[in-house]
């Protein structure tokens, strides 16, 4: 039976020698580059000394997770964090979907390409300068909004004293920065449905939007599925620079604002310990393994081909 | 399935088999590591060596002469932050000056400002080879002592290549950059004395008629005029924490000579004449709340921003480019270095500077906040120490580090002064690396510093200074890093706000308690304390 | 040409002003970038940015090309890095997704989570930096530092794996009947089909070098091998952590960046990606479909 399996095992070996050749150099590449560092989840259990190094520091069990727990407010962040990944989710592949859908079936060949490649611009623009335009924007004395407001003789808005309406501001300019790359992997998978199909479909008389609702969108569906899982691979993790610079780090939004990122930088600020910082990633790692398993199991079981592994 | 696990075993094989070698690596260089740290040892061995070579010739050996026989050495040095004005050139005259000198060349290399200390402490983690770096307190210089990437500093060693700085240097200043029984840091001889000053825009106080403003309560009177009567200006840019701390400082802690004994956790603070040292919360010391109110009063009266939370432009900053009419400087700093530069940018301004409180006790910055260290796995200590003593005793190196090249940059003007050349394009920030070897008794001023202004400044440093084991006792956090996280947390979410006045007070403090106590503030209070205790009765067993 | 129906007339209505909402919206910050790279500096301290410039400068543009050797050095070592990082990482990128796409082979879903699973869990910075530096002698080699670790990413593989699932089997099955290798079916006829998916995954492994500043920061101590955007970077984020450190250790620490030349050089470095997408949106508009391999 043992002998068997063995067998089999080289037998396989044998048969798909050609794909596991090709295979070879990005098991190389993530072995060196992930797999020998993650020896390094290690530090998250250790005070770390620079001649001990990884392997011969001081052991100290869960010391270094305590911080994130004693003052009682992880609880709130890391429900922050996982709520604004779930907005981000939905609002971005939503946009996206609709512009490359547009961008697909649009005809003036320059409108299409001048208007992707502007969509692109935000992208570039770093967070720090987003921060300063947000700033410029929306603070109460002289930001343009509120200048507006002024010459139209309303009340102003005071921003940097309004939790809530951040989640909204924040939501809108991810999207806004973000849509124009997610837009391109949807587009893409667009581009690759089989031409025949709209053919078909225009010969039996259906409408753009009968095309669209039935052959376009479940055709995306794997696409759309495994950004999703992507995402939700990460869905505890917040963009540091993000959620700092675009509030300007203001202490006055944090109840909205605050995420286990931001959270964890904010209290290590006077105590930079490897061990800590490595103590919440590893905090954010299981959270996430545990939620990307779950979603995997659930689409495997919808279908086989969609799931991520 | 179970072909899942085989597969998954010669998985984990094979990587326990790449590992293995890394692991085998790491340990014969940590054995090489240790062997270098423990360096009193291998100070020992090298010791012997010379005493060899004395016995068997014979004749005393000038140990200097002896290792600049040794030829030419390059050192690795690491600074903060970008290349200062005519880097490339200053230092090149520095080396020419130093080859002619100590048979040596520096190269530096900076560490942008950006995760400085993130990527400073991955030099030592990596085992990069270096030489010598910028340390102080402010930049993890506990941690990575106690984490020995620092070699430990032989004071015979000092007095031998290092015999002026060995001369000038107190022993309290060698304490000061002790951790657990090793010296890791080469101070600054002459503690800097930090003093604050208010620095307000001349022009500005005219329009009000102010004249002076030598109490909180008339920098608080100043503020509230200034903002009543300008519109496109702000009083005074306050936001984020350090300016917050200084604001602290200005109208609360300076008026009752209180000192944070926990850097970075301004909640525990102690009085300094005070013999008893005994800590107290602030948030409980009414005064405090007094002066919660007062800045209420100033945020009510928009002498900063409704949004100075998310201003995170430096008060500086503001104040140059017309945004507002006052901020808070060190007069160390401004008056030997930038002071020309600020006054030739905005000459229509006509600076004025004020003690807001006067008289208020000064305590000399501690010997940990400014050094260079030996890393400790350079095999040229003996060089670095013999670079440190030039620097720091020698004038012509001093001055060329700080002020750049004469006639270029600076003239000299007598010992203690120097007319800035070109102060629009050059504002003395100096090498960083000079910072961590600095000696005040050396430094020049400004010309454009009126003489009134630097004999009251003198004045002020010669009467009010005191010594206070405070200066010099540093909490050790080992055991309490998660509370001070927590805290450091808290601090930043609540207390700023607060502080501000922009946010509901009463409520707002009443959280920060809760939440205070929650993570363990009584804790950490007694912590401190109890060392602080040890440390004052060890310091006055030995004085 | 045939009459477009009442419902494309509506669907190029409304997509039409969707999409030129949205290009609005995405370029006014950036016409905010531009103007304010060629406005004074005490005018946007003063006033803050403007669509139009309100005082014309081309101060910031002067300074940075001041050092035109050091700006066009970085260029080249950034057109270096994105060019080799580019044609390499996606070449690779492709032939490992073409494995983990393939039905037959039934280990792919383990292959799968051995990639997918670096993303979750990482040992952090520390262990990353020492074995870069310690074993693999990064900081020895600037040009390979700079390329190596960015080489592959497992959103990119996964991306272009589920694109090559969506092709019919029908098309390798055919070539593998006629004696074609697996290497032969991958080069020869996946990645002719798979254009779309490549070109944009090209797209994002150039974006990933072009903007890339954190492993110059991490592995280069030679201003000769510093990327575009750490250039860029270090004037960049300076400011607000020169002025944290500056009252932290109570030094004065010179003068900060410069607003204009932030901006500035944002335009700069943005420009060239600007000009190589259009290039590659070509194979979004006449990449080969597989309706016209079929037929």
């Amino acid at each position: 039976m043992k002998q068997g399996k063995r067998k089999l095992f080289f037998k396989r070996v044998r048969e798909y020698r050609q794909l596991l050749l090709m295979l070879l150099p990005a098991v190389i590449f993530f072995t060196i580059f992930s797999y020998l560092p993650m020896l390094g989840i290690g530090i998250a259990f250790e005070r770390f000394t620079f001649d001990g190094g990884i392997f011969h520091s001081p052991w100290v069990g869960l010391d270094n997770f305590k911080f994130m727990f004693l003052s009682g407010d992880i609880l709130n962040v890391t429900k922050n964090t996982f709520f604004y990944n779930i907005l981000f989710i939905l609002v971005n592949n939503c946009l996206e979907i609709l512009c490359a859908i547009i961008l697909a079936e649009l005809t003036s060949k320059h409108f299409k390409r001048i208007t992707q490649s502007l969509m692109f611009l935000p992208y570039f623009i770093s967070w720090v300068v987003v921060g300063a335009f947000a700033y410029n924007v929306l603070n109460y004395e002289s930001g343009s909004f509120n200048t507006l407001m002024e010459a139209l003789n309303l009340q102003p808005y005071d921003f940097y004293n309004t939790p809530k309406i951040w989640i909204l501001i924040i939501v809108l300019v991810c999207a806004w920065k973000n849509i124009g790359y997610g837009t391109i992997i949807y587009l893409s998978a667009v581009m690759g449905i089989d031409g025949a199909m709209y053919e078909a479909a225009k010969v039996d008389g259906a409408n753009i939007f009968q095309r669209i609702r039935h052959i376009t969108l479940p055709s995306l569906v794997p696409t759309i599925v495994i950004l999703t899982l992507l995402s939700l691979g990460g869905i505890f993790r917040g963009d540091f620079s993000m959620f700092y610079q675009v509030t300007g780090n203001n202490a006055m939004l944090y109840s909205t604002t605050d995420v286990i990122d931001t959270y964890v930088t904010r209290s290590l600020i006077s105590t930079s310990e490897f061990g800590m910082t490595a103590a919440a990633g590893l905090y954010q790692s299981v959270l996430c393994f545990v939620i990307i398993m779950i979603f995997n199991a659930l689409v495997k079981r919808y279908n086989k081909d969609y799931s991520l592994f | 399935m179970k072909h899942v696990s085989r597969k998954l075993c010669v998985i984990m094989a094979i990587m326990l088999i790449a590992v293995m070698p890394l692991s085998a690596c790491k340990n014969s260089t940590n054995t090489d590591d240790t062997s270098g740290l423990t360096s009193n040892e291998a100070k020992g061995d090298s010791n012997t060596e010379n005493n060899d070579t004395e016995s068997d010739d014979g004749t005393t050996v000038d140990p200097i002469q002896e290792e600049l026989a040794k030829g030419h050495v390059t050192l690795i040095g690491y600074q903060f932050g970008d290349n200062s004005v005519d880097h490339e050139a200053v230092l090149a005259k520095l080396n020419e000056k130093l080859e002619a000198d100590i048979n040596t060349t520096i190269e530096i290399r900076g560490i942008p400002w950006t995760d400085a200390e993130t990527k400073y402490k991955l030099m030592f983690a990596s085992g990069e080879e270096f030489d010598f770096c910028y340390s102080g307190a402010w930049i993890g210089f506990n941690s990575v002592a106690t984490t020995n990437g620092y070699k430990s500093i032989d004071l015979d060693m000092v007095k031998t290549f290092a015999p002026d700085t060995y001369a000038a240097t107190s022993a309290d200043r060698w304490k000061q950059v002790t951790v657990k029984g090793n010296i890791y840091g080469l101070p600054n001889i002459n503690a800097k004395i930090k003093n604050v000053l208010a620095v307000f825009r001349g022009d500005i106080l005219d329009k009000y008629n102010i004249t002076s403003i030598s109490s909180p309560d008339e920098f608080v009177n100043a503020l509230l005029k200034i903002a009543a009567g300008e519109d496109e200006l702000l009083a005074w840019n306050v936001g984020n924490a350090e300016q917050n701390g200084r604001m602290r400082g200005t109208l609360y802690s300076q008026a009752k000579n209180l000192k944070d004994v926990i850097s970075g956790v301004p909640l525990l603070s102690v009085d300094m004449l005070d013999d008893s040292y005994k800590i107290f919360k602030v948030y409980e010391d009414p005064d405090y709340l007094k002066y919660l109110e007062t800045t209420k009063k100033l945020a009510d009266a928009g002498v900063w921003s409704k949004s100075a939370l998310a201003n995170s432009d430096a008060d500086e900053n503001n104040f140059m480019a017309e945004k507002s009419a006052c901020y808070i400087a060190d007069a160390f700093d401004t008056f030997s270095r930038n002071d020309a530069t600020m006054k030739a940018l905005n000459p229509s301004y006509a600076n004025r500077y004020f003690e807001v409180n006067p008289g208020y006790k000064k305590i000399p910055e501690g010997g940990n906040m400014s050094m260079l260290s030996i890393n400790a796995n350079s095999k040229y200590a003996e060089r670095v120490m013999m670079m440190f003593n030039l620097f720091e005793t020698d004038k012509s190196y001093f001055d060329l580090i700080n002020y750049g090249i004469e006639g270029t940059h600076y003239e000299a003007v007598g010992e203690t002064r120097y007319n800035a050349l070109l102060p629009k394009y050059n504002d003395f920030g100096g090498f960083t690396i000079s910072w961590g070897s600095n000696n005040s008794s050396l430094l020049r001023q400004n010309t454009t510093v009126p003489q009134e202004q630097i004999d009251a400044y003198n004045k002020s440093l010669a009467e009010d200074s005191i010594e206070t084991p405070l200066a010099t006792f540093t909490f050790d956090d080992t055991n309490y890093k998660n509370e001070i996280a927590a805290i450091t947390n808290i601090v930043e979410t609540y207390m700023i706000p607060i502080e501000l006045g922009l946010t509901d007070q009463a409520e707002g403090l009443e959280k920060m308690k809760q939440k205070l106590e929650t993570a363990g503030i009584d804790k950490l209070l007694e912590a401190v304390q109890t060392q602080l205790d040890a440390y004052i009765a060890e310091y006055n067993g030995n004085n | 040409m045939k009459r477009k129906s009442a419902s494309e007339k509506i669907f190029n209505v409304i997509g039409y002003t969707i999409l030129t909402l949205l290009a609005i919206i995405a370029v006014i910050p950036f016409v905010m970038i531009i103007s304010s790279s060629v406005t004074a500096e005490h005018t946007i301290l003063k006033y803050g940015y403007s669509l139009i410039p309100k005082e014309f400068s081309t101060q910031a543009y002067e300074k940075i090309f001041g050092f035109p050797d050091d700006v066009l050095r970085a260029y080249g070592v950034t057109i270096f890095n994105t060019f080799v990082g580019a044609v390499i990482g996606l070449f690779t990128t492709a032939m490992t997704a073409y494995v983990l796409s393939r039905k037959y082979f039934v280990w792919r879903n383990k292959f799968s989570f051995f990639f997918y699973f670096t993303t979750l869990f990482s040992g952090g910075i520390v262990p990353w930096y020492i074995l870069c530096v310690r074993y693999l002698n990064l900081k020895e080699m600037p040009m390979i530092a700079q390329v190596a670790p960015y080489l592959l990413s497992v959103f990119n593989i996964l991306i272009i794996k589920s694109f090559m699932q969506s092709i019919p089997d029908s098309i390798s099955e055919a070539a593998k009947i006629d004696g074609a290798g697996e290497f032969r079916i991958f080069r020869q006829l996946m990645l002719p089909l798979s254009k779309p998916v490549l070109a944009s995954i090209a797209l994002f492994i150039s974006i990933g070098y072009w903007n890339d500043w954190y492993l110059s920061f991490m592995f280069v101590d030679k201003a000769k091998y510093y990327s575009l955007q750490f250039y860029l970077y270090k004037i960049l984020n300076a400011a607000e952590a020169l002025a944290r450190i500056s009252s932290l250790s109570g030094h004065h620490v010179g003068e900060m960046p410069k607003e204009n030349i932030k901006m500035a050089m944002a335009v700069i470095a943005t420009g060239p990606i600007i000009l190589l997408y259009p290039f590659l949106q070509k194979y979004f508009v006449k990449g080969l479909t597989i309706g016209a391999v079929k037929g």
